[in-house]
């Protein structure tokens, strides 16, 4: 069975990621993210009782890091980046 | 009707620690300038990673330990996604599956029980400061570690809300994971709060608020009785009910007094968690949490238990010595080597926490070898218990030799001086004494002070009035 | 010519850093006006960087391309997103640093964030094929696979997160590999999907391909995901005897004719090894693009949402109503196919879909892993093709994202998995190459070079 979202679903999934579509990027999208998702649905076909859902890629655990300052990376701050600055904060127009 | 407050805390503890959760910038980061601990990694930069900070793992295993949680050996970080300035990628790392502790409790004095959901690490945000028509934003606590403790909504008024955080703040400072000064933003509350109301044989329950980011006990209380309130009228005047989907989250606006709707849960609240791709799980081994452990040498409830049973303390003034974690290694110490256990927490109690409070002091200001020395010399009777209290406050506050100090001190054995100064000073305030004598009891208070100031304090004020007594019958009563 | 001859070269004086310089930064811009294959020419930077310097490391002076998803210090570094066009990076990624004092000739155009497979989502332009321009030149590593085989760079570094090395690799007749998830550093590899993204090496040979392995693999306590094992020489050749090399099963569709072929040609090959050969059919494999296409735009759509132009790229400069609105703003710049990558990742991880698509997709993923196992037990590499077409049109695909997809069918298993795979050029096709994919065990990227060496260099010619 296919599945076509609806404009509405579309629209839902755009502002949940924060992107504003224009009306043919809205069709364009309903077109192509619905034919994809049809593709990964088959999975859907698979058996996968009793298999485990920690994924990962090498066995590796508790990578972990001592607790003590390191300043060692060539990192600089670069305030030239921020959108605005007001003394050293970074300054962001109209949050709330 | 009958009306119940049903109260979950979900409490921010920022864990003491070196650097921040996931990167080596320093965590310290209280009155420094904005945006100076930041890297690649807390700022959120294209192609930085994070890695895990130990020190914040094994703090989690105490706190696993100290509320009685499950601390599981598998465990994993998550992403929880919403997008909002203070939050520089855009997701938090935290944990949402396998958080490190689960099923905890703490018992309350009246002996209920309450049930700790969970408590799991994450990263604290940016700070905000918001404007009219702008926010600024100081990187320097992002990526600090929290942990979270999330109670089950098992609190039914603001006494117990109160109970159950005071006494997780007192825990979690005993064993030093963090120091929760709520000035500092180091603790911090959500409150979950609905009521239950039975009206005409029906039980109703109104929709949950959170009220986030509460900073003091205060606050918290405050908040809990308005938005009782608030519930109570809305639910008289709307009649709306507890369903899916209708929480909202509200703020605390201290000056007002006030909770002030934020927004509703509905839409904003889809997270899509799942497992942080950056870091491998835990895989704690029994070693590894046994190491973080060790690490504990005492809970605050042993800690407790112990002063009553062990050190025959009172149970109040064992309370008020457990709430600081400085104040118990103090009545350690000094208890090694002095032996009267509970004239050494009366001391701890009444007068050094006293002066510890007054003048904003720490309680090392209070030298352990000069201390057991003075607590000797009032036993032993060569210093009286006042002059003993003056040298310990001139000691906590000023750098003195104590040998001289009490040297200065020292009872004055002459007896002959004695008596002639309270003859003396009794002679020149016959009518005062004669009030004395006619029943004005409150006198006799003020001529051993006179005697004890002429003794330039060098003498014990009991034997003072056992003297002035000797020398009324002698000489004044008829 | 190639590394060890520069590297000869310079060692005996007859050429000089700055002739390197002059005559591969003449040859890039020229190179750049046919085929597009750099977003930024590195030249003032790299003069600067080099000057005084020394011969320090493996590759000192050789010149080298960097996919431009990749950062370094004090260059712009774009994702080949709009998003990132004036971004200049205040740190460098470890693999960068390893690579010590070469020749940075430029930063290789590609999709932006490496969302694609042809290049043609840049932001920066199409990159076209240096060997028929009106190919794609594979993507998304395709500006760096287009520089190395124009000659305008010895070796490239790309990233490989579902073919994005091998499959440029092997359309632009190019050693690609892509080594095993945890061997090389990710930290400062601007994030596709994290637990896919490998750095990975593209050359014109197996022994350059080696040569620049050896410098930039090994832990680094700045990626988690690391691993930290012993180092190896890949420059050494490993003597296997008694190899066993399993053939993937052609699928029953989607693989062309002359790919068909192409494969059956290297086939033949390896029998002339007499290397043992044994097909074999994976049971849950025909999932991999479908598992693919769901964990990583799961991982894309949350690795994207620091780009919300507040610290670093594009800022929007009016007044909004909401941050929502800013938001939204700011995150115009990104290309259709982030977009599209975005929203799939956020609907397949959003309330009520988890189970169906992220959780179950990650149980395949743990059948798939665990079937690797059992079949490498037993083998010792696979073979495949690289990609199921040959390099095929610019335009051609644009319009049909999922048939776009479908080309990374080869490749996609190896990053599921981990595995290290790397691609050797075919013969030529009607002028046109593709690649022999050779997949490994985690980290026995000596043994499969040592095979590959074998391939390229005792039959191939």
């Amino acid at each position: 069975m296919s599945i076509k979202l609806s404009k509405e679903e579309i629209l839902k999934i755009a502002n949940l990621s924060r992107l504003d579509l224009t009306d043919k990027e809205i069709d364009n999208f309903r077109d192509s993210i619905s034919e994809i998702i049809n593709y990964i649905s088959i999975i859907n076909e698979v058996d996968i009782a009793g298999i485990d859902n920690f994924f990962q890629v090498n066995d590796s655990s508790n990578i972990l890091r001592e607790d003590s300052e390191n300043k060692a990376t060539d990192f600089e701050l670069d305030p030239s980046n921020f959108i605005d600055t007001d003394e050293s904060y970074i300054k962001v127009k109209k949050v709330l | 009707m009958e009306i119940k407050v049903i109260i979950g805390l979900e409490i921010h503890v920022q864990l003491k620690t070196n650097t921040k959760m996931f990167c080596s910038c320093s965590a310290k980061y209280f009155n420094d300038s904005p945006n100076t601990h930041l890297c690649p990694v807390c700022l959120g930069l294209p192609g930085a990673l994070p890695v895990v900070n130990k020190k914040a793992v094994i703090q989690a295993i105490k706190v696993g330990k100290a509320l009685n949680f499950n601390i599981n050996s598998k465990s994993r970080f998550d992403r929880k996604n919403y997008m909002y300035p203070d939050l520089f990628k855009g997701y938090q790392i935290t944990q949402f599956e396998f958080p490190i502790d689960t099923d905890g409790y703490i018992v309350l004095k009246s002996g209920k029980k309450i049930n700790i959901y969970r408590a799991h690490l994450e990263e604290d945000t940016a700070k905000s400061l918001h404007h009219k028509g702008y926010t600024l934003l100081d990187g320097n606590k992002a990526g600090v570690p929290l942990l979270e403790i999330v109670s089950s909504p098992e609190m039914f008024s603001k006494e117990e809300a109160k109970e159950y955080a005071k006494k997780i703040y007192n825990v979690v400072r005993f064993i030093g994971v963090s120091d929760c000064d709520m000035e500092k933003g180091q603790m911090r509350f959500d409150v979950n709060i609905n009521l239950e109301i039975k009206k005409e044989g029906k039980i109703f329950k109104t929709p949950i608020s959170e009220i986030k980011n509460l900073n003091s006990f205060r606050s918290m209380e405050r908040a809990i009785d308005y938005e009782s309130q608030r519930q109570l009228e809305e639910f008289e005047k709307k009649g709306i009910v507890l369903e899916k989907g209708n929480k909202t989250t509200r703020g605390w606006n201290d000056n007002l007094s006030k909770t002030f709707f934020q927004r509703d849960k509905e839409e904003s609240d889809d997270y899509r968690y799942f497992p942080e791709p950056d870091l491998p799980p835990f895989i704690l081994t029994e070693k590894f949490i046994q190491d973080a452990l060790s690490e504990i040498d005492i809970l605050q409830e042993d800690a407790l238990v112990s002063l009553i049973q062990e050190y025959r303390i009172s149970s109040d003034i064992a309370d008020l010595i457990v709430e600081e974690r400085d104040y118990y290694d103090f009545f350690i110490k000094v208890s090694k080597s002095y032996k009267e256990y509970v004239n050494l927490s009366n001391w701890i109690v009444t007068e050094i926490i006293a002066i510890i409070k007054e003048y904003s002091l720490e309680i090392s200001s209070c030298d352990i070898h000069d201390f057991i020395k003075l607590l000797n010399s009032i036993d032993e009777k060569k210093i009286s218990v006042s002059s003993g209290k003056e040298i310990l406050k001139k000691m906590m506050l000023e750098d003195i030799n104590i040998e001289k100090e009490i040297d200065n001190k020292l009872i004055d054995t002459d007896l002959n001086k004695i008596e002639s100064i309270i003859k003396n000073i009794l002679e020149s305030n016959k009518d005062l004494v004669q009030k004395y004598l006619d029943g004005k009891e409150g006198i006799m208070g003020f001529l051993i002070g006179q005697v004890v100031k002429e003794m330039k304090g060098r003498i014990d004020p009991i034997e003072v009035k056992e003297k002035i007594l000797i020398e009324l019958d002698k000489n004044y009563r008829n | 010519m190639n590394i060890a001859e520069l590297k000869k070269n310079i060692k005996d004086k007859k050429i000089s850093p700055s002739e390197i310089l002059d005559i591969y930064f003449k040859k890039a811009y020229v190179v750049n006006k046919d085929t597009n294959c750099f977003i930024s020419i590195t030249e003032d930077y790299t003069r600067k960087r080099l000057q005084n310097s020394k011969i320090e490391s493996e590759l000192s002076f050789i010149p080298g391309v960097i996919k431009d998803n990749i950062n370094i210090k004090g260059t712009i570094t774009t994702a080949g997103s709009r998003i990132l066009e004036n971004y200049k990076s205040p740190y460098t990624a470890t693999v960068v640093e390893k690579l010590g004092n070469f020749s940075l000739i430029g930063k290789g155009n590609l999709d932006a964030f490496a969302f694609g497979s042809s290049t043609e989502n840049s932001g920066f332009g199409v990159t076209k094929n240096p060997l028929d321009t009106s190919k794609v030149p594979g993507g998304s590593s395709g500006g760096v696979a287009a520089a190395v085989v124009s000659g305008v760079s010895l070796f490239g570094i790309g990233t490989d997160t579902g073919g994005s090395v091998r499959q440029p690799a092997s359309f632009c007749g190019l050693v690609g590999l892509k080594p095993t998830y945890g061997l090389c550093s990710r930290f400062g590899l601007i994030a596709m999907g994290s637990s896919f993204d490998v750095p990975g090496i593209i050359a014109t040979n197996v022994s350059d391909t080696a040569l620049v392995l050896n410098s930039i693999a090994g832990f680094d306590k700045k990626d988690s995901t690391s691993i930290n094992i012993e180092k190896k020489d890949y420059t050494k050749l490993k003597d296997d005897s008694k190899l066993k090399v399993g053939i993937l099963k052609m699928p029953k569709d989607g693989v062309s004719t002359e790919i068909a072929k192409a494969f059956d040609d290297s086939v033949k090959l390896f029998s002339k090894l007499n290397i043992d050969l044994v097909e074999i059919d994976f049971k849950y494999i025909s999932y991999s693009l479908a598992i693919y296409y769901i964990l990583v735009p799961a991982e894309i759509s949350a690795n994207m949402s620091r780009y919300d132009g507040i610290r670093f790229g594009f800022h929007p400069d009016k007044n909004f109503e909401s941050i929502s609105d800013f938001y939204k703003d700011a995150r115009s710049k990104f290309e259709d196919e982030v977009k599209r990558r975005v929203m799939i990742g956020t609907y397949t991880l959003s309330q009520g879909y988890y189970d169906a698509y992220y959780n179950k997709a990650t149980q395949i993923r743990n059948l798939i892993k665990n079937e690797f196992k059992e079949v490498f037990k037993d083998i010792d590499f696979l073979i495949s093709p690289t990609t199921p077409t040959l390099p095929f049109n610019i335009g051609e695909k644009t319009k049909d994202p999922l048939s776009m997809y479908l080309s990374d069918l080869f490749t996609v298993p190896a990053n599921l998995v981990g595995y290290p795979a790397i691609s050797i050029p075919n013969k030529k096709i009607d002028n046109l190459y593709s690649g022999l994919q050779i997949m490994g065990r985690p980290f026995e990227e000596d043994r499969l070079l040592s095979l590959s060496y074998l391939i390229e260099n005792q039959l191939w010619k």
